[in-house]
């Protein structure tokens, strides 16, 4: 099984993507990247998803307790989206992708992106 | 001032029984001051030194009234009367004007009590029996009050900005990341909030600007979901805001307005 072509294959449907990765926090160790993706470039994207994901709990304000699923960092020229998954909060997808689509849109096609992702890897050898 | 006793004090407040009355004692003195409670609201703070401060405030409300203070306050103390009460039954300043400079004076007694260091304030309860007061104020107000001392100009920013939002359910706050603070001091809110609830959404914000940072710029907004609930965050300048709803038709109206903000 390759985690990298996995990884490249279930981003495409992303769309505007420009990188990816799915890493495994809070150690921010990388498991696997699409194609073309420069290890320097998904640095600052793993470290930044480990310091939102090993925040401070946070009571509910609105709504249910809990760990936060998703999020995105609205730039004026890219998005870029962390993907926790719903089955192991230590796994989560990383994204840049361009700013010309719908937001809701993208957020959409991550969610099923960390879905299939998970559907189709066998991650038990790294404890998940 | 130490903003951690601040929270931790009103904080204890917050946690009280809501039948419960007493004072949260700064000192084993009775001199050395504390917080009055009836019911979960605070009555009044009273530190040392801030007794004739309450005059002082009134006073300045009345400065331009063409009133013989002085004169008042002197009947007063011959009657055994409240001053504040008496200004208000003679129609020198309103009622709101008398909760204005109480919430002021607490608020600045609650600033004298915490900057000294010592042991935590202890409770001592006088059960339901209360102070049967005019006015009393939640914890949240008086924080913010306390907030409004020291930086009235960014509060005022805070509330402009918060009010943009123009949504009922929106529950939420701004911070203040000044450098001169050694926390992150919430200076504004939107919803009911309550001490506890507003320090633990500083502590989590204050995670993104920083997640930001390792990425090399600032984005105009961040959005983090959980379930039914998101929170939208960002900041300028030195302020932050972080707002929560359930509502997914105000998530897309906050978008579309800092969207559109952005050009």
């Amino acid at each position: 099984m390759n985690i990298d072509a996995a990884v490249g294959r279930a981003c495409e449907r992303v769309p505007g993507m420009l990188r990816g990765a799915l890493v495994l926090l809070p150690e921010g160790f990388l498991l696997g990247a699409t194609p073309g993706a420069h290890v320097l470039d998904l640095e600052p994207m793993i470290r930044s998803a480990a310091r939102c994901l090993t925040a401070p709990t946070l009571p509910a304000l609105r709504g249910r307790d809990g760990a936060f699923t998703e999020l995105v960092f609205v730039f004026h020229d890219h998005l870029f989206v962390i993907q926790v998954s719903r089955r192991d909060p230590r796994l989560a997808l990383v994204i840049a992708c361009t700013r010309e689509h719908n937001l809701a849109f993208v957020l959409g096609a991550t969610r099923l992106v960390i879905g299939s992702v998970e559907e189709e890897l066998d991650l038990g050898a790294w404890g998940l | 001032m130490a903003w951690t006793r601040v929270y931790d004090a009103l904080a204890r407040v917050e946690d009280l029984e809501p039948t419960d009355s007493g004072v949260l004692a700064f000192g084993a003195e009775p001199r050395a001051g504390g917080i009055l409670v009836e019911k979960g609201r605070i009555c009044w703070a009273v530190a040392p030194g801030m007794q004739r401060r309450l005059k002082d405030l009134l006073a300045a409300r009345t400065s331009e009234r063409g009133i013989d203070f002085d004169r008042i306050y002197e009947r007063c103390l011959a009657n055994g009367s409240l001053l504040g009460q008496t200004l208000v039954d003679e129609g020198w300043i309103s009622a709101s004007e008398l909760e204005a400079a109480l919430r002021t004076h607490s608020a600045e007694s609650l600033v004298a009590l915490c900057s000294k260091s010592g042991e935590p304030p202890s409770w001592t309860s006088r059960g339901s029996r209360g102070y049967l007061p005019r006015f009393t104020f939640r914890p949240i107000e008086l924080l913010l009050e306390v907030v409004k001392l020291s930086a009235a100009e960014i509060q005022a920013r805070a509330r402009a900005e918060l009010a943009k939002l123009d949504r009922a359910d929106y529950r939420g706050a701004a911070f203040c990341c000044d450098s001169r603070y050694e926390v992150m001091v919430p200076v504004a809110t939107s919803g009911e909030l309550s001490v506890r609830e507003l320090w633990s959404l500083g502590r989590w914000a204050m995670q993104l600007p920083l997640a930001a940072r390792e990425l090399g710029a600032t984005p105009q907004f961040v959005l983090a979901s959980r379930g039914t609930d998101t929170i939208a965050v960002w900041w300028r300048a030195e302020l932050l805001f972080a707002v929560a709803t359930e509502e997914r038709s105000s998530v897309a109206a906050f978008v579309a307005q800092h969207l559109h903000e952005a050009g």
